[in-house]
């Protein structure tokens, strides 16, 4: 009876510290009642287990009051191995705003990272874009890139290093292998053993630093992003978001006389850098900007009409003045008036491409409907709002936001809808990046393949961690689509809406399309284009892409030729 | 020769051995990490580092050494435990004065800087030497002889005779804080005495006294038969009982009110309710007191804002994490940092938690040694706990019942303090300002507590006998 009583309080206790100490952070309070209410189970289980029959001599009394103390000792023990082992690494990382809304966090995983001397990021050619140099007993981050480039070309990839704000861009997705924590946890052992100063490894990325920077000065002070892709691997060869920032505006230099100046001059540039004006410097727009495409995105619809020829009837096309898809509804109109003649009548598929007829792609889009064409974007990862992911995970080397066919569910369903999403409008948000993805997976033969900025990581010693080898996402289109596009793209370059592109990069024969896209009533369109190069054997796939830039078909076409000219120039 | 032999106190010694190594391998760390000095590896070289900080740990085997031809018979284990506490002590505050220099810097009256803790690993090594000297001085002295000669009693009849001499003491004690007491590093408590040449903490004279007092009290009234006072329904305890309770009472809520020193008033109230229950066997009269103190405790919460504050930053210090639940905010962060293993000695930045070579000395061994040193230090004082209570029940307690009570009551001392810091640092209860013993900076606490451990092994001792 005694016993049994004994073991069922014990078993209570038990029960409700493994309930209370698996408890996160914010449930501490709820943890340390359960402790608390463990305290006289145990306490009642310990003093029927040692009760004799003797009454209230001395040793007994000291035998109670030793448990007690036991029991104390106990609930202490109990503490500590919460704070020091179930949940230390999750106590530790605590985030909390306080009542005046200040974040309080630990200062130590700071302190640690401006102890360690942080891996080198490095061009495709070895060239050193960032590294740390030791500073006292810290380090601190410069930027060699800037000798030789306008840092804020490259501020999108490499990201800030702060002690105070964080990290962004690689500085962020690979900082435990810049820090060392990963990677080559042996020689930190070693290091920390012999209180060496930490190093971190170094990466080692597909980037091109001279096209990053010709692309930077192509696209000169105007806010936009360019990608430039390999096709055949998707190593990233160039990705510029403008406007940028100076990375070197955040990095804490721990040798400076007074600490207080520098956190001053971080504090400044860091708000500096939130005002509108500013135009948001830090959001990386490659990859994370999401804007209508207009007319890039016909490539799309005519890879569904060629894949799904029986319905798209590629070839059997008209491109009159307007269409009228939806009587309720106004009709579509054509951007440019009088292009049946351009295209002739009836058409086909390359000339309604080449000269970018909107009521041409609002009927393939309708011909199809939205089932093939919700199937067709989604080849390309462009998704509908119910797959409810905004982060785009074909891309892990940066943050990437996923590109969506439309926003309101039931949004294709509306004829006007769907025949507006043939042709570029409609509630279509797409990445620079993802339009360079269906670009390249044109020029690799359909075949589309996972982005990747970071070649190799290394140690210090030289020792690889890990490298990159091509991955492919999926085969978006048969060889013969591919093909045909490619033939369609060519098309707009010999004499198309992007000819002008050809004149940029003499004796290499282009392809590309081009996109003007509307995106707020009356205001200067976004100017698009993407282009692959060269023909026969392409090399290299590109986005790019204008805020409020004007015609893809002139301003578009004239940054991809510069940029193209630039990558070959480079190469 | 041969008994000589035989009252060679080998366990001790072996003990103590061990803890010197432990120092000396432990300080070497803490002056290579913290870049204090220079390492030259040869045998000068290391006694160079070690020789004048390592003096109280040699002090302690000479100790060891005269015990075993004084009385070889008193406790082997204590003295290493003391001595083990002792040398932590000693390298954590090694390891924690550079720290604090870079970091907190006070303002003389001329205006000029300077910084507040400088000197404080030298200063403890100090109070630690005077300590075991201390200590030795009650083991060593011959008080028996002296005292027998002046007033015909021997030491421990002494403080059991002259019990309301010790009470008086007490009192005046308590009121002089009470008028006279200074706060010299605003803690915001005013209970330290300004002595000229340094600061000394009543409260800490006040437990020892306190301890005499109630045992020889409440020896006196062992036998008491068990005749409660009614009171309407209420069955009082009997009137021996229920003065001191009162009194205690009484006095732990003046301390509260007066002096806003929460930490002594739930040291002495819990001293007392400790040596109350081993006395009289009978848990109502705790509980009662227990309640007692907790509706005292409460009225007090509504009125003093001291008490609401320390209970809101114990219930939620995140909400007020930059300013009053600082110190608790960092010292869990600190905690959490030292993980399983900790980060290593000289290794990690204790110095953000305020006041972490007092207070909060515990959280420096949980960032710097993690689980692993913690709970070895706590294991340290289970085991000092358990040994002095072993002591006091191989007293035969029909004959010399204040010896029992007395060992019982300083052991009591040192169990409850140790609970109620290193459950205010870790957030088990809300934070009162009592020192860690042993391991605490701080003159007053130091000494007390050598002569504690000097009590405890003069008991021992006698026992044997």
């Amino acid at each position: 009876m005694r016993s049994g009583l004994a073991v069922i309080s014990m078993i209570g206790a038990i029960g409700l510290i493994t309930y209370g100490i698996f408890q996160p952070v914010e449930g501490e309070v709820r943890w340390l009642l359960c402790l608390w209410a463990s305290a006289p189970l145990f306490g009642l289980a310990a003093y029927l287990a040692t009760r004799t029959g003797e009454t209230r001599s001395l040793s007994r009394n000291l035998t109670n009051l030793g448990l007690v103390f036991l029991v104390g000792f106990g609930l202490i023990s109990l503490q500590l191995l919460r704070q020091q082992f179930v949940r230390a690494s999750a106590i530790a990382m605590h985030v909390v705003q306080d009542e005046e809304g200040q974040a309080i966090s630990n200062i130590r995983p700071v302190l640690a990272s401006q102890k360690v001397l942080r891996g080198e990021i490095r061009d495709m050619r070895g060239s050193v874009l960032v590294q740390s140099e030791p500073v006292g007993n810290a380090a601190r981050r410069v930027y060699p890139l800037a000798d030789r480039y306008d840092p804020r070309a490259f501020s999108n990839i490499v990201g800030f290093f702060s002690t105070r704000y964080g990290q962004s861009g690689l500085e962020a997705t690979y900082n435990a292998y810049l820090s060392g924590e990963r990677g080559n946890e042996w020689q930190r052992l070693r290091d920390s053993l012999l209180s060496e100063t930490p190093r971190g490894n170094h990466l080692t990325l597909t980037l091109n630093a001279d096209l990053q920077a010709e692309a930077a000065a192509a696209l000169g002070g105007r806010t936009g992003s360019v990608v430039v892709l390999d096709p055949s691997t998707g190593a990233i060869r160039a990705l510029v978001s403008n406007p940028g920032f100076d990375p070197r505006g955040l990095s804490f230099n721990p040798g400076v006389a007074d600490r207080e100046a520098e956190n001053e001059r971080i504090t400044q540039y860091w708000q500096e850098m939130q005002v509108e004006s500013a135009g948001q410097p830090l959001l990386n727009r490659a990859t994370q900007g999401l804007y209508p495409p207009g007319s890039v995105f016909k490539t799309v619809t005519a890879v569904g009409v060629l894949e799904h020829s029986g319905v798209g009837q590629p070839e059997t096309i008209t491109c009159p003045e307007t269409y009228l898809p939806d009587p309720n509804a106004p009709a579509i109109v054509n951007a440019v008036g009088g292009l049946a003649t351009r295209t002739g009548d009836p058409s086909d598929l390359e000339r309604v491409y080449a000269f970018s007829c909107n009521t041409a792609f609002a009927q393939y889009a309708t011909r199809l409907g939205a089932e093939r064409m919700v199937e067709t974007a989604g080849r390309f990862d462009i998704g509908t709002p119910q797959r409810m992911t905004t982060t785009y995970r074909g891309l892990s080397d940066l943050l990437a936001n996923q590109s969506l066919l439309y926003r309101d569910a039931g949004f294709l369903n509306q004829p006007r809808a769907l025949a507006d999403t043939g042709y570029g409008q409609g509630q279509l948000l797409v990445t620079p990046l993802q339009m360079a993805m269906v670009a390249a997976a044109i020029a690799n033969d359909g075949i589309m393949m996972q982005p990747y900025l970071v070649q190799t990581v290394k140690r210090p010693d030289g020792g690889l961690i890990l490298t990159h080898s091509p991955q492919r996402i999926r085969r978006t289109m048969s060889s013969a689509t591919a093909q045909t596009m490619l033939n369609n793209m060519s098309a707009v370059a010999r004499y198309g809406f992007g000819q002008s592109i050809s004149s940029f990069v003499p004796g290499i024969a282009v392809g590309g399309k081009s996109g003007t896209a509307e995106h707020v009533e009356g205001a200067v369109p976004h100017a698009w284009f993407i282009a692959v190069a060269p023909l026969d054997a392409p090399r290299y796939a590109v986005a790019v892409m204008v805020e409020r830039g004007g015609e893809g078909s002139s301003v578009g076409a004239e940054l991809a030729g510069r940029v193209l000219a630039a990558a070959f120039a480079t190469e | 020769m041969l008994t000589r032999l035989r009252q060679f106190r080998g366990v001790e010694f072996q003990l103590l051995f061990t803890v010197l190594v432990f120092f000396a391998a432990g300080y070497m760390l803490v002056m290579l990490a913290t870049r204090q000095r220079e390492f030259v590896a040869t045998l000068p070289g290391l006694l160079t580092i070690l020789w004048p900080s390592a003096l109280p740990l040699l002090l302690f085997i000479a100790v060891s050494i005269g015990l075993g031809f004084k009385s070889p018979h008193a406790d082997q284990v204590l003295l290493p435990l003391v001595a083990l506490l002792a040398g932590l002590s000693l390298m954590l505050t090694a390891r924690l004065e550079p720290s604090l220099n870079v970091r907190y810097f006070c303002t003389a009256v001329g205006g000029e800087v300077f910084p507040c803790y400088e000197g404080i690993a030298s200063k403890q090594s100090l109070w630690v030497t005077l300590g075991v000297v201390g200590l030795a001085a009650m083991l060593f002295v011959p008080w028996d002889r002296i005292l027998i000669r002046w007033l015909k009693l021997s030491l421990l009849d002494v403080l059991d005779n002259y019990r309301y001499l010790w009470l008086t003491i007490g009192l005046v004690l308590i009121f002089a804080t009470f008028l006279f007491g200074v706060d010299p590093n605003d803690s915001g408590v005013k209970v330290w005495f300004d002595l000229g040449l340094f600061f000394f903490q009543p409260s800490e004279l006040l437990k020892i006294i306190l301890v005499i007092f109630l045992a020889s009290y409440l020896n006196q009234h062992r036998e008491l038969v068990a005749a409660g006072y009614r009171l309407g329904p209420l069955t009082l305890p009997p009137l021996p009982y229920l003065v001191p309770l009162l009194g205690m009472w009484g006095i732990a809520m003046g301390t509260i009110v007066f002096q806003r020193d929460l930490g002594a008033a739930l040291l002495l109230y819990g001293v007392f309710l400790a040596m109350l229950y081993v006395a009289t066997g009978r848990a109502w009269y705790v509980l009662a007191g227990m309640l007692a103190f907790g509706i005292g405790a409460y009225v007090l919460y509504q009125l003093l804002p001291i008490v609401s504050l320390r209970v809101q930053i114990w219930l939620d210090p995140w909400a007020q994490a930059q300013n009053r639940g600082y110190q608790i905010v960092q010292a869990i962060y600190a905690m959490a940092s030292g993980g399983v293993f900790g980060q290593g000695l000289g290794m990690g930045v204790p110095a953000v938690v305020p006041a972490i070579h007092t207070d909060f000395i515990f959280t420096a061994i949980g960032e710097e040694m993690g689980l692993i040193g913690t709970l070895a230090v706590l294991i340290a004082y289970i085991l000092l706990i358990f040994r002095g209570y072993h002591i006091a029940l191989r007293i035969p307690g029909r004959f010399r019942g204040f010896e029992q009570l007395l060992a019982i009551g300083l052991t009591t001392i040192i169990a409850v303090q140790t609970l109620i810091i290193i459950g205010g640092n870790l957030r088990l209860i809300p934070l009162t300002g009592i020192t860690l013993p042993f391991i605490s900076y701080g003159g007053s606490s130091v000494l007390i507590n050598f002569i504690i451990v000097g009590l405890l092994m003069r008991i021992s001792a006698a026992a044997q006998q």
